[in-house]
């Protein structure tokens, strides 16, 4: 091991003092989550302030002229809204052109008269989407909350002049929501709450793995063009030193500063989907851990350790995969390059993952799917969550065969001279032999 | 030929690239202990290749190289172990000291702290750095990094070392000190020394015996001033032109 340790020594301290290392693993993500900080959340937040705010301009075309609509524009008013008159509908256009009013509502005639004889009544509603942007969508929709809040403010006055019970009226029938994730019962106020945290957990492990991929593929690719790149591999191949621990101790810096950056780039990306998810929320329960609380309630330390292994099984595949590529160009420009190349094509291949539903393959499919690279790893909590276990385990020894196999054909390829006789790119090669 | 006498003995060696470039075609010759062996020619000659096959970096088409006796092709490994390669376009570890650096290459040669720190002792001595060598290895000019290189290569006192054109690149003052260091070095401690150069003049201050390497084939060998009084010649730039004379024109 004296050749790994020496290894993994030099490789720690050359990317520790890498300032580029340091830029691509703390400044960007920082920078990064910062930007879609402020652009996301500060959006939203001032979508869910619009959404919020009472009030705004309407037009009413009153063709009723009946006592109920008189009420409707009192509703109205209380609520903040400005009315403007309007005698038609083509007026009514007129005005939503030449004004910054939310939509019009029609009262067609006999509105009152339905109203009064206990009868659905109807209103009109015209929305203005004045531009392409959720700002401008969000405004839109408020026409319709106006509509629902005076329906709200209706059903009180007529249940009032007629002794009916409010509630009953309002919510004859009253849900206590529960969900039933497997054999589990897990109660909850907020049902979309969970199912959006389930989905946004699952999708966010996923993300995770892609960027952990290209984080790490870009540094094992660039650990061993830095080498070519400082002229250092003849050196080294004439070293006494073990070409399989020489490898190995390039995946493991890679690995140890690749999780490092995870952990800078997974914490932050978890803080922000969690900040984005609460965005205008009125509690400040994250939908992210109600998702990963419930997640783990369901399926249970074995899945999890499953996941874990599975994704060792993963960095090892990749970071072979990328060393391999990158022993083949000769320099840290065209190793990132050639990273590129697998981890876009294997990153999709996790995409893919999010689409499919185990529970809607047979069990020889579900086998067959655990062995195929990447997708499994992305399909072992989905596995988990049907208690499919078999598939789980597939999965996990798959996935640390790949990257076994990897592993030892770059040490094969390394303790050849093919290392310095084959390129990726056969720019000007003959040049270089004497 | 004993290998106790000859720390290298190259046998028919040949080397075919991708592309069916024929870059050595039968190449023999033997080192001496304790002398050093020039190879010479211009570039694309062949010299690199040789020293690469030599080194265990790449593997010869047919033939063999043996360096105290293990074969290249067969005992990569051990041959690794008895000798130290200096490439031409070497570098170092931008990030890393210059002493980083040194203890980084001694550590693969010994684990013995006392054997470490006396190598490294002594390339600062070979590479007169001085406290240079606690500075960042990018912040080296030229010449101090191919000092260092030199050092490097030396300071493990190995049974044969390698160097691939010692001074390219370098100004004639560096050149000269780098030239002085092996002169010295190769005296004090009889190490066996291959290297290579297009640098006719710098070879014949240097090598004991040279072989004037063309295309792939050796086409002379012998120690510089032999080779001069042989061919008549004021000098090995004079000796090559007229082996080669006809091609050149």
């Amino acid at each position: 091991m004296k050749t790994f340790k020496i290894i993994l020594v030099k490789e720690l301290k050359s990317m520790i003092r890498d300032p580029k290392i340091i830029i691509a693993m703390i400044i960007v993500p920082l920078i990064l989550t910062g930007i879609m900080y402020a652009v996301m959340i500060g959006f939203m937040g001032q979508v869910a302030r619009e959404a919020e705010k009472k009030g705004g301009l309407l037009v009413l075309v009153d063709m009723d002229h009946g006592n109920w609509t008189n009420t409707v524009r009192e509703l109205l008013r209380e609520n903040g809204y400005r009315l403007i008159n309007a005698s038609s509908l083509d007026e009514a256009r007129r005005i939503l052109g030449s004004s910054n009013a939310l939509g019009a509502l029609v009262i067609p005639s006999g509105f009152s008269e339905n109203l009064s004889s206990l009868k659905p009544a109807h209103i009109s509603v015209y929305t203005v989407i004045r531009s392409i942007s959720i700002l401008s969508f969000t405004r839109s929709s408020k026409v319709l909350e106006a509509v629902s809040t005076l329906s709200r403010n209706l059903t009180l006055i007529v249940t009032t002049r007629h002794g009916l019970p409010r509630g009953f009226v309002e919510k004859p029938v009253d849900a206590r929501l529960a969900i039933l994730l497997k054999n589990k019962l897990l109660e909850t106020r907020d049902v979309e709450a969970v199912i959006g945290g389930l989905i946004t957990t699952v999708i966010i492990i996923p993300i995770l793995v892609m960027i952990l991929s290209g984080f790490i593929a870009q540094l094992s690719a660039t650990s061993m063009a830095v080498e070519k790149e400082e002229k250092m591999l003849e050196t080294l191949l004439s070293l006494p030193l073990s070409r399989t621990q020489l490898i190995a101790a390039k995946i493991t810096a890679a690995a140890i500063i690749g999780f490092l950056g995870v952990l800078v780039y997974g914490g932050l990306y978890i803080w922000f989907f969690s900040s984005l998810t609460t965005v205008g929320s009125s509690t400040n329960t994250s939908v992210v851990t109600a998702g990963i609380s419930a997640l783990y309630s369901i399926i249970g330390p074995y899945t999890i350790t499953g996941l874990f292994i599975a994704l060792i099984g993963l960095v090892l595949f990749i970071l072979g995969l990328a060393i391999l590529l990158s022993l083949f160009v000769e320099d840290v420009r065209s190793a990132q390059i050639v990273s590129g190349y697998i981890v876009f094509p294997l990153a999709i291949l996790v995409f893919i993952s999010i689409f499919i539903d185990p529970a809607s393959m047979n069990e020889s499919t579900r086998l067959l799917v655990a062995a195929i690279p990447m997708i499994n790893v992305g399909l072992i909590i989905p596995y988990g969550f049907i208690g499919d276990y078999s598939s789980i385990i597939v999965a996990v020894a798959s996935s640390l065969v790949y990257a076994g196999i990897v592993i030892w054909f770059t040490g094969r390829v390394v303790s050849t001279e093919k290392v310095f006789t084959m390129r990726l790119f056969k720019k000007k090669w003959r040049l270089r032999h004497r | 030929m004993l290998s106790t006498d000859y720390p290298v003995i190259v046998k028919d060696l040949e080397k075919v690239y991708p592309g069916n470039v024929h870059a050595l075609k039968g190449i023999s010759f033997s080192v001496r202990r304790g002398e050093i062996y020039g190879l010479i020619g211009p570039n694309g000659a062949g010299k690199t290749t040789t020293l690469r096959i030599i080194a265990t970096i790449l593997e010869p088409t047919r033939g063999d190289a043996l360096v105290e006796s293990y074969s290249v092709v067969e005992e990569p490994d051990r041959v690794r172990r008895v000798i130290s390669y200096l490439p031409e376009d070497a570098g170092a570890y931008k990030y890393l000291t210059g002493l980083e650096f040194l203890y980084f290459i001694a550590g693969f040669y010994t684990d013995d702290q006392d054997r470490m720190d006396e190598m490294v002792r002594e390339a600062a001595r070979i590479s007169g750095l001085g406290d240079r060598l606690r500075d960042k290895i990018k912040t080296y000019s030229k010449g101090m990094l191919r000092r260092l290189l030199i050092a490097k290569t030396l300071m493990v006192n190995p049974r044969v070392a390698i160097l691939d054109e010692p001074t390219s690149g370098l100004d004639v003052i560096n050149a000269t000190k780098v030239r002085r260091i092996i002169k010295k070095y190769a005296e004090e401690k009889g190490v066996t020394v291959l290297l290579s150069s297009h640098n006719m003049l710098e070879v014949e201050y240097l090598c004991d015996r040279v072989g004037i390497i063309h295309e792939g084939r050796i086409i002379a060998e012998g120690p510089p001033r032999k080779l001069v009084e042989e061919y008549n010649a004021e000098n090995l730039e004079e000796v090559f032109t007229k082996l080669v004379g006809e091609e050149l024109v």
